[in-house]
């Protein structure tokens, strides 16, 4: 009789602990830094039964500063812990490449659902997502530092059109202009021009080599137009495009701004003195990205389907990720509207300017690299020469340290 | 009655601290040989603690890491053998690194056995300036670097001291910081804070240096050097060579002087291994990291086994 | 015999000499800490100016003495000592985890025969003599798989295990006469009872040493927080002091004298001990 008792417990205690483990919640970890982001989505009223929702599904996110997971969220990727289940990655990010071509992601496209997503969006942003041929993240977030917002209504009002701030003497014009008129800046936010020197690193390192000459007649004239820093007294102190109302008249942005100031269309920024019109532009992407070492990949699935689905939702989205209206329209995450975002007409011209941009990722040395270019800019300390000595220098150490073994 | 061990408990001193007769301080007391051990299982307890933590946070991520040296990086590793280390001697600036350190311990380590040997004699001619000059000399060893990093700075610049005193010997004043010369000042750094604690290893092997044989030989006219030469060192062999190792092992430590002065990027004649570790392992590429250390650590058991070879046989 | 007495005098010249230029950056780095702020900047100001023609001596004596900078250091602006306190947690936290460790095992490989002892303390050794490069990686997946990358425990946890402490009590231990022991056997102590009543005791200079070189040591700790703490403001002095030098000159010396202070007042009380420690060194006989 024991012994029977003694099985029927045992039998009992197997059935109650795999039911627990049924109704267990599964709790993703998602390394990401931008809270309205996700309070978007849970705001946004999906519940626990939706169909996109994650069954059983809990993410903690860490919304604090990237410098403190950073770190180890690489030891974390490289010596394959399952803590991590989903990660951001920046494309400027100076391991992004590593991470990348060493496969630290899980391929996208193997997931219906969100294909969808990816067939929707304009194609060069499906572009930056890719690597390979694998899709290896969504696009949370994309910066177009060398993107100007225009507009076109409010710059009419004081005569100018896009193409006249095409250079910067037109820029500088403008900023007369309107000056001249209107009680606001003509312009929110700093326009960066270290971005000028950031775009110029980026752009011109050679991946496959690791070099980047800086001593070329094209930097140095880059450098030369900041000396003067006179496109400074254009800027207004506060930095900030969420301050600026719908109606407030301010012509020009720069960065992304949400998606509300729908009257905003994308421009390039000025191009500096000797540059040719056909110069592209980076952008930077951050990704949210599967980490292939986590163990609940199914969980990690859904709630980057429900990152997507979210992605239609104009409140936090960058305004330019999906080509179509009606795939706007098809938002359907309980308790959102769709706003009428662009005209089709504004969706085509997107289209085109999407094609002058560019995605390159960050090298190792970058960090440093722009710091050197910015103590210039800011301090001006150093002679022109010496500058681009050091960073010179830099970026051959460094060049010799990563190319190990490669001639 | 008094018992035996409430008399012992008394006794506040290990044995080597009886005042003897030697002027020249250090410990008089030979060592005592261990003729019985006590049963081995509360050893293990007592070892427990430090083991435990040096399996944990040393010696098994050690092992587990070596994986990273024979694999390529990336999600699917694939096994690659010694093509790491192969491609590490291959690049430049890894040879430029182990050239620097090479460097650096040629010059540190004999510079060091001089210096010490020097003064130890000096110190053990002389009596009763001995004590305060142990002192002083271990002071450094003591101090942060970090103090000391900018007076050092201060001594070797274009218009310091160390260009005057040098311009008296009739040297052209020589920029110390700007150029590779850097490493000469790294190297003095690191003398001044290291050689204290040599001398004193050396000047306590002196005990064993018999007084009737340097007695007869200053008897036979020998000169200070000449009894240093011939009688002392002869008879304290393996504690030079124990020196001589635990400076070459030291030397590496000099990452810390480097690092002060230079950064992490330093100028070329001061970047070495441990530069390069970081700076790889700041780009992930643990591959190198894994490779370097293994290196280092091959390196130091062969010096370190070398040591009980030599002691050995100089027992007998 | 006058050949003597000459020769004499020169070594002890020659010796005085070097204690001398062994103290004297620490004694210069004190003496710039007492000297007016306006002075020092001016007296470094031609740091790194080749153009001038003539050589500058060696400021001994300033012109113009004043406590401004430890008032600007200590009271007005409490920014170093934030960090001063970092190091002070951080060595402390060493010394005593060492306190509590490193004894035992000492006593285990010096009174106690078992299998492997000598193969153990071999590895202590080599361990010991390695340089931070060589298990900065071990160090660091091990402090990630608990989380304590970041965190000032990162500093302390691992410092505690350092086989440097053992290595030199184990000397100290190996010293004491057999007959002790064995009394204390015979009068029925346990070994915990041998090593706390008796042992340690007599070995209390070399604990006394192992204390001074291990805060030494911990102090002058630079390698390890740049590897395992990303937040500046947990970062010891000894690491934020070379950042900020070229900032605020006079200050620094104030910071320096400070952060030199603690160090060398614990060598100068136990001076004796600390120099007998290093003098024990030896490999194990085996």
């Amino acid at each position: 009789m024991p012994k029977r008792l003694l099985l029927c417990l045992m039998v009992l205690l197997l059935v109650c602990t795999s039911c627990a483990g049924q109704s267990k919640d599964v709790n993703i970890m998602c390394l990401s830094v931008y809270e309205d982001t996700f309070d978007a989505i849970h705001r946004a009223g999906v519940a626990r039964d939706d169909a996109l929702a994650p069954v059983n599904c809990l993410t903690e996110e860490d919304y604090t500063d990237y410098a403190d997971w950073y770190d180890s969220m690489y030891t974390g990727l490289l010596t394959r812990s399952d803590d991590i289940d989903i990660y951001w990655l920046r494309s400027t990010d100076e391991k992004a490449y590593k991470l990348l071509k060493d496969h630290y992601f899980v391929d996208l496209s193997q997931d219906k659902a969100m294909m969808e997503y990816y067939d929707a969006m304009y194609p060069e942003i499906r572009d930056w997502c890719t690597f390979g041929d694998e899709i290896f993240g969504f696009p949370v977030f994309i910066h177009y530092p060398m993107g100007l917002f225009i507009n076109e209504d409010q710059m009419k009002d004081v005569g100018y059109t896009r193409e006249d701030i095409r250079t910067m003497e037109g820029f500088g014009d403008f900023c007369d202009a309107w000056n001249a008129s209107q009680p606001t800046p003509p312009i929110e936010g700093k326009l960066f021009l270290h971005n000028y020197v950031y775009d110029y690193l980026l752009s011109h390192y050679e991946r496959a080599t690791g070099e980047l000459n800086l001593d070329t007649p094209a930097f140095r004239s880059i450098l030369a137009q900041f000396g003067a820093s006179q496109y400074f007294e254009y800027m207004p102190d506060s930095g900030g495009w969420y301050t600026v109302e719908l109606d407030t008249p301010i012509a020009l942005l720069t960065g992304t701004p949400m998606a509300y100031k729908r009257q905003y269309i994308p421009a390039y920024f000025p191009l500096l003195e000797g540059e040719s019109p056909d110069t592209k532009r980076n952008v930077s992407v951050t990704w949210c990205i599967i980490n292939p070492s986590s163990r609940n990949k199914e969980q990690a699935f859904a709630y980057m389907r429900l990152l997507a689905e979210a992605s239609k939702y104009d409140k936090w989205t960058n305004p330019l990720m999906y080509r179509d209206e009606d795939f706007y329209a098809s938002a359907f995450l309980r308790g959102t509207t769709f706003n009428n975002i662009y005209s089709d007409e504004q969706f085509e011209m997107v289209g085109g300017y999407l094609d002058g941009f560019y995605l390159k990722y960050g090298f190792t040395g970058y960090g440093d690299v722009r710091a050197i270019f910015d103590l210039y800019i800011m301090d001006g300390n150093q002679t022109l020469d010496e500058t681009i000595a050091e960073a010179q220098d830099l970026l051959d150490t460094i060049r010799q340290e990563q190319y190990i073994g490669e001639d | 009655m008094k018992t035996k061990s409430a008399r012992f408990i008394k006794i506040k001193q290990v044995p080597g601290r009886r005042p003897c007769r030697s002027p020249y301080g250090g410990s008089g007391a030979p060592m005592m040989k261990l003729t019985q051990f006590a049963k081995s299982k509360p050893a293990l307890l007592f070892l427990a603690p430090s083991l435990i933590g040096l399996l944990f946070f040393y010696i098994y991520p050690f092992i587990t890491g070596l994986r990273y040296m024979f694999m390529s990086s990336g999600f699917h590793a694939e096994f690659l053998g010694l093509h790491n280390i192969m491609s590490l001697f291959r690049s430049e600036l890894f040879q430029t690194a182990m050239f620097n350190n090479a460097i650096f311990t040629l010059a540190v380590v004999p510079a060091t056995l001089i210096l010490s040997l020097v003064f130890a004699a000096f110190v053990w001619e002389s009596m009763g300036a001995g004590r305060f000059f142990r002192s002083a000399s271990v002071m450094p060893y003591v101090a942060p670097t970090v103090a000391v990093v900018l007076l050092w700075t201060l001594f070797f610049d274009i218009n310091g001291p160390v260009n005057q005193i040098l311009s008296w010997f009739g040297a052209e004043r020589m920029d110390w910081v700007g150029t590779s010369r850097l490493r000469w000042l790294v190297i003095t750094m690191y003398l001044w804070k290291n050689t204290g604690f040599n001398i004193i290893l050396i000047l306590a092997s002196m005990n064993v240096v018999e007084k009737e044989v340097l007695e007869s030989a200053t008897l036979e006219g020998a000169n200070a050097f000449r009894r240093m030469v011939w009688v002392v060192i002869p008879q304290i062999l393996p504690t030079i060579f124990f020196v001589t190792t635990l400076s070459m092992v030291n030397s590496f430590r000099i990452f810390k002087e480097a690092y002060l002065i230079g950064g992490m990027y330093p100028d070329e004649s001061l970047y070495t291994v441990q530069h390069f570790m970081y700076n790889q392992f700041a780009s992930l590429n643990y591959n190198y990291v894994v490779s370097a250390s293994v290196i280092f650590t091959l390196f130091v058991i062969l010096l370190v086994g070398g040591l009980y070879i030599v002691e050995a046989r100089s027992r007998r | 015999m006058w050949k003597r007495r000459v020769y004499q005098i020169l070594v002890k010249i020659a010796i005085y000499t070097a204690s001398a230029a062994a103290l004297l950056p620490l004694v210069l780095a004190m003496i710039y800490s007492v000297t007016s702020p306006s002075e020092i900047t001016q007296y470094f100001s031609w740091l790194g100016d080749s153009a001038r023609p003539e050589f500058l001596p060696v400021k001994v004596v300033p012109d113009t003495l004043s406590l401004r900078q430890y008032y600007d250091v200590l009271i007005e602006k409490l920014y170093y000592l934030r960090y001063l306190f970092n190091s002070a947690k951080y060595s402390v936290g060493i010394v005593l985890g060492q306190l509590a460790v490193a004894p035992l095992a000492a006593y285990a490989f010096s009174r106690f025969k078992f299998k492997f002892r000598d193969g153990l303390f071999f590895i202590y050794i080599v361990i010991m003599m390695l340089p931070f490069q060589a298990y900065m990686l071990a160090n660091y997946f091990a402090l990630d798989s608990i989380g304590l990358i970041d965190s000032g425990w990162s500093l302390i946890v691992p410092g505690i295990f350092s086989p440097f402490s053992v290595f030199l009590l184990r000397q100290y231990m190996v010293n004491v006469p057999d007959e002790i022991m064995e009394a204390a056997s015979i009068d029925g102590a346990g070994p915990l009872m041998k090593l706390t009543r008796i042992m340690l005791p007599m070995v209390s200079p070399g604990l006394a040493a192992m204390v001074v070189l291990a805060f030494a040591e911990s102090w002058n700790m630079v390698e390890q927080p740049l590897l395992f703490i990303n937040d500046k403001y947990k970062y010891p002095l000894s690491l934020i002091l070379q950042e900020i030098t070229p900032v605020s000159m006079p200050d620094v010396f104030a910071a320096i004298a400070l952060f030199v202070a603690f160090p060398v007042l614990l060598f100068l009380i136990f001076n004796e001990d600390v120099v007998r420690g290093i003098e024990n060194i030896k490999l194990p006989e085996s």
